[in-house]
């Protein structure tokens, strides 16, 4: 192995044992290292932050650059990145410009892109959710009964179904969502574990 | 400014929301002031966490060490020049070294410890009254560990699923199933509820229609 990917190999195991250490033995200087790394991945991702506009700056800018097809949309990202930015940095985001274009143009846009999830997760559920099992017969059971007990039209049909949607939701549910919690955790931690000790390199491709 | 602020804001939920009839020009420009907005907001978000962290302590408070992470993080840039794109593993080895350390810390501690500890439910619950105390099996409580034991047996790789084990992670299946689906209805009606609320403003806000 190439000392270009031993050495961050060898800093990954070294801050995370660093790390470690200090969470587990309570040793004042180590915990506050933690404290210090915590701050530092504030200032390395900040730092980091960047990379996404210079990105989307050299993409965009060479589609309008090019006259691409449909080059007014990379106009109009690059007008509204810069716009925001000099405007965020400028005064500041709680400036009432900041705001405006926060409550008038952001809201709206990302409400309305999450709202019509719902039509594409119904539709593709349509699809997906053919019962043809009994797992799936359950499935669908539980999602209808959820639905149908925190609309108004479930209350309409019979009082006791937001009853029954609500003791899925507080008994099985929980029960269920634990154990994928627990098992998907364990799989995380053999996953970070697999990275610090370098033997996941996958993300140093490149 | 208020009137102005409506009038584009329905302008742009309509684009958006012409998704729905199939991808048109209206949709991808919103979908672009989208994309550039959001860059631009978390450009000024790290702008500030990286001032307010690490250059005002670095050049009021004397905290020298400071401009360490600054330097680190300046070498993701490093990846534009094809020579030292190298470079660029180094503040990914120290991202992934204290977020896997923490992740790993955090993890143990409440995804794991915590969920343990709220699953350990009574099993029996007593009810007292004139006529004396009476002790009931505690149903719900034993669903839910039942749940909890079934469904992590079913994540259980290491051993074939026969015999008690198979029986259990089958159990488990049908609690993996049941909370697909509860999880699948509750996200369904969340969207709804902005959807509604996106409705009310374009009817109630913009168009003066409700009341």
């Amino acid at each position: 192995m190439g000392t270009r990917r031993l050495i961050p190999i060898i800093i990954t195991a070294t801050i995370a044992g660093i790390i470690f250490v200090g969470a587990f033995s309570g040793f004042g200087p180590l915990v506050m290292f933690m404290g210090v790394g915590m701050k530092w991945m504030v200032i390395i991702g900040g730092v980091a932050a960047g990379l996404g506009a210079v990105n989307l700056t050299q993409i965009h800018g060479r589609d309008f650059l090019r006259r691409r097809k449909e080059w007014w949309n990379s106009l109009a990202l690059l007008v509204v990145m810069f716009g925001t930015i000099v405007i965020g940095i400028a005064f500041s985001p709680t400036h009432v410009i900041y705001r405006w274009l926060f409550d008038w143009v952001f809201t709206p846009l990302t409400t309305t892109m999450v709202s019509l999830l719902a039509f594409f997760i119904a539709s593709a559920s349509f699809r997906a959710f053919r019962i043809r099992s009994l797992e799936a017969g359950v499935l669908v059971g539980a999602a209808f009964l959820v639905i149908l007990g925190r609309s108004a039209i479930g209350t309409e049909i019979w009082s006791g179904i937001p009853v029954i949607g609500a003791w899925i939701m507080d008994v099985p549910n929980v029960g269920g969502s634990r154990g994928i919690l627990l098992g998907a955790s364990l799989g995380g931690i053999a996953v970070f574990l697999r990275v610090i000790l370098g033997i996941e390199r996958g993300h140093f491709v490149g | 400014m208020t009137l102005v602020g409506v009038w584009i804001a329905a302008l742009l939920t309509l684009a958006i929301g012409s998704l729905l009839w199939k991808q048109n020009p209206a949709f991808r420009l919103a979908e672009h002031i989208l994309i550039g907005f959001t860059a631009g907001h978390l450009v000024v978000i790290n702008y500030y966490n990286v001032v307010n962290t690490g250059i005002k302590p670095l050049l009021y408070d004397g905290r020298l060490l400071n401009i360490v992470p600054i330097i680190i993080g300046a070498l993701f840039y490093m990846r534009f020049s094809k020579r030292f794109a190298w470079l660029t593993r180094i503040p990914l080895s120290f991202f992934f070294g204290i977020s896997g350390a923490v992740g790993i810390i955090g993890a143990l501690d409440a995804s794991i410890r915590q969920q343990v500890a709220a699953t350990v439910l009574p099993l029996v619950t007593s009810y007292s009254s004139p006529w004396g105390s009476f002790t009931f099996l505690d149903v719900n409580n034993a669903i839910i560990i039942a749940g909890t034991i079934c469904t992590l047996t079913y994540f259980f790789m290491t051993k074939r699923h026969t015999g008690i084990i198979g029986g259990t992670a089958r159990v488990g299946r049908y609690f993996i199933m049941i909370t697909l689906g509860a999880r699948f209805g509750a996200v369904v009606m969340s969207r709804m509820s902005l959807l509604y609320e996106r409705l009310y403003f374009l009817l109630h806000d913009w168009l003066n229609i409700l009341k």
